[in-house]
């Protein structure tokens, strides 16, 4: 339905270290890589952690936040690192696609996220199920309150025996969100599930998606709320009321 | 990578690191949101792995030079007009902070530990050169709804621009001419939704 908002210059804007061009290996990495005897690489590789040791922390405590499972998570993800000569770190490529602190904040947290999983496991499936159903259900519904038309005092029946009529009808009104969902582009879907799902705030999705201020998430889901609320009339829902 | 559970392939490191530096091809960027769409996981990933880059300090890749005469009168300039700062925003901060009757009415500020790991300015480089029609002045966000107000000053303290913005970047008006290879400095104020402030020491940059 809409299109990315574009800086100045056409692109999305790109914050990039003055010290990270993606287009050029950090020194420390390129003398590591570069070492030709282990005095010079073990030099190069304090080097580099030192470089890069407040970055690797905020990445470890994004995981761990308490301080002692941080520092646990911290030296393991240093030894993955430094493992199998440098394995992981030879695979970074200074080809302008990414910039090496970006690359390194991925993959410290996805080492950290395995190192998880392995401790403490994965959330039950069962238990994890019926939390995310219960989740998306909540935030469709707060979806459908924003799309739909408010209640009409008129609509209210006081009447018990309606509650089976109200179940049918919330099942209707789902799957006529669902419906006018699926014909959303996967962008605007991203949207709405960042803000209702992730509950993500209008400065963190406009970071997020690359857009230059929290205005633009607003016009946008504004937008979409709109073009919902077309397709739902279109489809006979009038109200958000089951 | 399949997930284990939902047998879904993720995103690569490698891939989800040039989403998030802008840097796919338009089809593979929209083949990342498509998976975005459909994968949780990786768009949570996503965003945490902003949010990290955010507000974690840079990288300090540049060798660290040894003050020279002329940096170090540039240094004295810039702690000078640091204190220029403090004083301007300290009458504020303490007005807010107590009325007539004494009572506490603004925010405490952050202690300073904290206000520096967050707000910083990345870009231009101490001592930098900018071309003012195409650089940018960029600093890592202090907080997801902070306001900020960048300040540019001259050798004086007198203040040439200021704007305020939600963004962490801004460009020079087209309409301010600044000479080229005369010497300004520059700093970040933030008021964070909390109601609290913090602001970024000074730095200094000449025109290109």
């Amino acid at each position: 339905m809409f299109s990315r908002p574009s800086s100045s210059s056409g692109a999305v804007k790109v914050r990039v270290l003055a010290t990270d061009n993606p287009r050029v290996l950090p020194p420390e990495l390129q003398a590591l890589l570069d070492g030709t005897d282990a005095a010079s690489r073990d030099a190069a590789w304090a080097a580099l952690v030192r470089s890069h040791n407040g970055l690797l922390l905020h990445a470890v405590r994004s995981v761990f936040p308490q301080h002692d499972a941080a520092m646990d998570a911290y030296t393991l993800v240093l030894e993955r690192l430094r493992e199998n000569d440098f394995r992981r770190l030879r695979t970074y490529v200074a080809d302008g696609r990414s910039a090496f602190s970006t690359w390194l904040v991925v993959v410290a947290r996805r080492l950290c996220l395995d190192h998880h999983r392995q401790r403490y496991g994965r959330t039950p499936r069962g238990e994890h199920d019926v939390a995310a159903a219960e989740q998306q259900r909540a935030a469709r519904r707060r979806l459908l309150d924003l799309t739909a038309s408010p209640l009409d005092a008129a609509d209210i029946v006081d009447d018990a025996s309606g509650l089976a009529d109200r179940e049918l009808r919330s099942a209707e009104l789902r799957h006529a969100l669902d419906v006018a969902l699926a014909d959303l582009t996967p962008a605007d879907r991203v949207l709405l599930k960042m803000r209702f799902e992730d509950e993500l705030s209008a400065q963190e999705i406009a970071t997020a998606l690359g857009w230059p201020t929290p205005f633009h998430v607003y016009r946008h889901l504004n937008a979409l709320y709109a073009e919902l609320r077309c397709r739902l009339v279109a489809r006979g829902v009038m109200s958000s009321a089951p | 990578m399949p997930d284990e559970d939902t047998n879904i392939a993720h995103l690569s490191a490698e891939r989800l690191a040039s989403y998030i530096d802008g840097n796919l091809t338009p089809a593979e960027h929209n083949t990342a949101l498509a998976h975005f769409d459909d994968c949780a996981d990786c768009r949570r990933e996503m965003t945490d792995a902003r949010r990290v880059i955010a507000l974690a300090p840079p990288a300090h890749s540049e060798p660290v030079r040894a003050p020279t005469g002329s940096r170090r009168v540039r240094v004295w300039v810039a702690a000078a007009l640091a204190a220029v700062v403090v004083f301007a925003v300290v009458p504020t901060v303490l007005r807010n902070r107590s009325g007539p009757d004494g009572a506490t009415r603004g925010p405490d500020r952050l202690p300073q530990s904290e206000t520096v790991s967050q707000l910083a300015t990345v870009a231009p480089v101490d001592d930098g050169a900018i071309t003012p029609a195409s650089d940018s002045f960029v600093w890592r966000a202090a907080s997801a709804d902070a306001e900020y107000r960048l300040r540019i000053m001259d050798a004086t303290g007198g203040i040439v621009w200021s704007t305020s913005t939600v963004d962490t970047s801004a460009t020079l008006p087209a309409n301010l001419r600044l000479p080229q290879g005369s010497e300004y400095f520059w700093s970040v104020d933030a008021l964070l939704a909390d109601g609290h402030s913090t602001t970024t020491r000074v730095h200094h940059f000449t025109i290109r």
